[in-house]
């Protein structure tokens, strides 16, 4: 008779796990914005800026996506603001596009993607 | 990591010795039902990729699957909303189609301006399409944009002004092409600082190789109708950088 619930309860725990792993946001402390830069046929987006409370913002609101996602959701833009700060303690760098997409790499060699929906307001054009 | 240039340089090392690719003649191979009747075709169609009929093809694009497998990739295309092309090449060379060559696939996203991006475009198109570029909120656009950037607004509205063009005027859509997916991950390197795809193996090349000619002979297209996907769209410059559908044939 218990069986059905610990399985219902072990699938449901799974499933949490398994969201919870793929979706959260990150926090990025002593965050401070780097450079900007725009690759070949980018002038559209050339005007693309963050400031570092934005950024910050970015990727509190983002969720961490597996790289299939970035490629098959989002476009990649020409246009990016890149800078540095701690996660958990650990140094990183990060880069931010325009199409709403970032990598977050550790100094310990962990690389992230992230993907935001409603991060709009942060990409304004000037 | 694979080295880089490292097929290149197994090509070499095997046309030394007199090696070409193995083409086999057209007249072993066949169509039937949108599907590629060949010993190095395995039949994997996955209806959920299949969006509806396409009446004419004008392209291949090809692509990189940013999956770690072959079998992840598959498993994938079963998922709700799946992207994907017809066909997918694994790193050994192995070729599955997975979807019919008449079916529509999501596979390319929102489409470039070729004029823009050639350079080729009349006066008066070069700033109806910087207009569309320029676009920031606060301006009409259609409400399936909403919670979208400014700057992704302006690529799928410059995408939709392309669509209404003829081929080749502008490049292939979803609607009008085929999509060839090569097995490879996508990841940071840490010493160039680059996002970069898996490097194309010379068995998949041998493959694409393959493959791209008997698509061009049945659909009859040139070697101008075959496109890297980040030539037609936005994407990472390197997705299918080393992919090479000119390997020398027997």
């Amino acid at each position: 008779m218990w069986k059905p619930r610990v399985i219902t309860v072990c699938i449901v725990y799974l499933l949490f796990a398994c969201s919870a792993s793929t979706q959260a946001s990150v926090t990025i402390s002593d965050i401070a914005v780097t450079e900007s830069g725009v690759e070949q046929n980018g002038e559209f987006c050339s005007d693309f800026r963050l400031t570092n409370a934005q950024a910050k913002s970015f990727f509190k609101r983002a969720t961490k996506i597996t790289p299939v996602e970035l490629h098959d959701k989002f476009d990649y833009l020409p246009c990016y603001v890149r800078g540095r700060g701690r996660l958990d303690g650990v140094d990183a760098e990060w880069e931010i596009r325009a199409g709403g997409t970032g990598r977050l790499v550790t100094t310990s060699g962990q690389v992230s993607w992230y993907g935001c929906t409603k991060c709009d307001d942060l990409f304004r054009g000037k | 990591m694979a080295e880089p240039n490292s097929w290149k340089a197994e090509i070499e090392r095997k046309a030394e010795n007199g090696w070409k690719a193995e083409i086999e003649p057209l007249n072993s191979v066949s169509v039937n039902n949108g599907k590629i009747i060949s010993p190095r075709v395995i039949d994997k169609i996955i209806s959920n990729l299949e969006t509806g009929a396409m009446r004419r093809v004008h392209g291949i694009i090809v692509h990189q699957t940013a999956t770690k497998s072959a079998a992840g990739t598959l498993i994938g295309y079963t998922g709700p909303g799946a992207n994907g092309g017809h066909f997918l090449i694994d790193k050994d060379g192995t070729i599955y189609q997975t979807a019919r060559i008449t079916q529509r696939c999501n596979h390319v996203g929102n489409i470039k301006s070729r004029c823009k991006e050639l350079k080729t475009c009349s006066a008066e198109e070069f700033n109806t399409i910087n207009a569309i570029l320029k676009f920031k909120k606060g301006e009409a656009y259609n409400v399936k944009f909403k919670g979208k950037t400014d700057y992704e607004i302006a690529i799928a509205m410059l995408s939709e002004h392309e669509k209404a063009k003829s081929y080749p005027n502008r490049y292939p859509a979803n609607d009008d092409s085929l999509g060839i997916e090569i097995q490879g991950f996508f990841s940071h390197n840490q010493i160039t600082k680059r996002d970069v795809f898996d490097q194309v193996t010379f068995e998949q090349n041998d493959s694409l190789t393959w493959l791209v000619r008997i698509l061009q002979e049945v659909l009859e297209l040139s070697d101008r109708d075959v496109y890297r996907h980040p030539e037609v769209s936005y994407k990472a410059a390197s997705e299918a950088q080393t992919a090479n559908w000119n390997l020398p044939q027997n």
